[in-house]
């Protein structure tokens, strides 16, 4: 009769803590997932500095790439508290780490327009210079 | 509505994107609602107008389905979508509850039990709209 009760213990006790194990890979899978969007967003961000006078840019590059920067410090306050805001319920993990593919979609996209416009200083734009010459003329 | 298949563009990629995004959105407002037991006004307004979009979708009397608008539940794409997670997620009529979710019930319970189909189907809808968003981004690559 002991033994039996001992057994069953065991297998309790086996069973809260592959269910504490699961819940734990479940919530390290999910910040592994915010860390590296995370450093997407922080990469994406290192183009946008518009704080410095080197590179220039005309008003819209400006103000497109200060736009994209408060964002990006607005996702990235978002994702460093995200796993903080888990449900206890590891059932609706699934929706919750949903969106952290849909922030990286959308991040995405943006990037294949920060980098055109990061690169067009006016350095590189022949509008400014052209626009200086008749000015000087 | 169905069976027809679009050659990928920047724009459907958008749309696929843009309702992805609105379904995210109406998820965090519903999971706010059963927090705080108030909804917005634009949340009201956000499910009205998928209910109202799934409803023109079927309606046989409309050759052409509802009109495309500003909204991120009126294109071509994103309607396709809408009918393609309706007939998933089968809990039967999805228009009815969403039109019925927001009860304000000031039991923290029964709101999040009247809000969970909603949940479940704007996951499946932005599930759906991000595979159809990188399937057109591999379809592009190719």
């Amino acid at each position: 009769m002991l033994w039996r009760i001992v057994r069953f213990i065991t297998t309790i006790v086996r069973w809260a803590h592959e269910i504490f194990k699961c819940r734990m890979d479940a919530r390290d899978h999910i910040r592994h997932d915010v860390a590296s969007l995370y450093r997407f967003v922080e990469t994406i961000c290192a183009f946008c500095a518009t704080d410095s006078e080197y590179p220039a840019y005309l008003e819209a590059s400006r103000k497109f790439l200060s736009y994209i920067e408060e964002l990006g410090k607005t996702t990235k306050d978002h994702l460093a508290s995200f796993p903080d805001k888990l449900p206890a319920n590891p059932t609706d993990y699934k929706i919750y780490r949903q969106e952290l593919v849909t922030l990286r979609s959308a991040w995405f996209e943006l990037h294949k327009r920060v980098k055109p416009s990061a690169d067009a200083d006016m350095l590189r734009l022949p509008a400014p210079s052209s626009a200086f010459d008749l000015r000087a003329s | 509505m169905k069976g027809a298949s679009v050659m990928p563009s920047t724009d459907s990629r958008s749309r696929y994107l843009v309702l992805a995004l609105a379904s995210r959105s109406l998820i965090k407002s519903l999971l706010v609602y059963v927090d705080e037991g108030h909804a917005d006004a634009q949340l009201e307004a956000s499910l009205n107008d998928v209910t109202e979009s799934l409803r023109a979708s079927k309606d046989v009397n409309r050759l052409f389905g509802p009109i495309p608008t500003e909204s991120p539940f009126r294109n071509y794409e994103q309607v396709m979508i809408l009918e393609e997670a309706e007939e998933a997620l089968n809990v039967g009529d999805i228009g009815d509850k969403l039109s019925h979710a927001l009860r304000n019930s000031p039991d923290r319970e029964t709101r999040r039990r009247s809000v969970e189909d909603a949940v479940e189907f704007f996951y499946a809808l932005e599930n759906r709209a991000l595979h159809h968003y990188n399937r057109e981004m591999g379809a592009r690559d190719i």
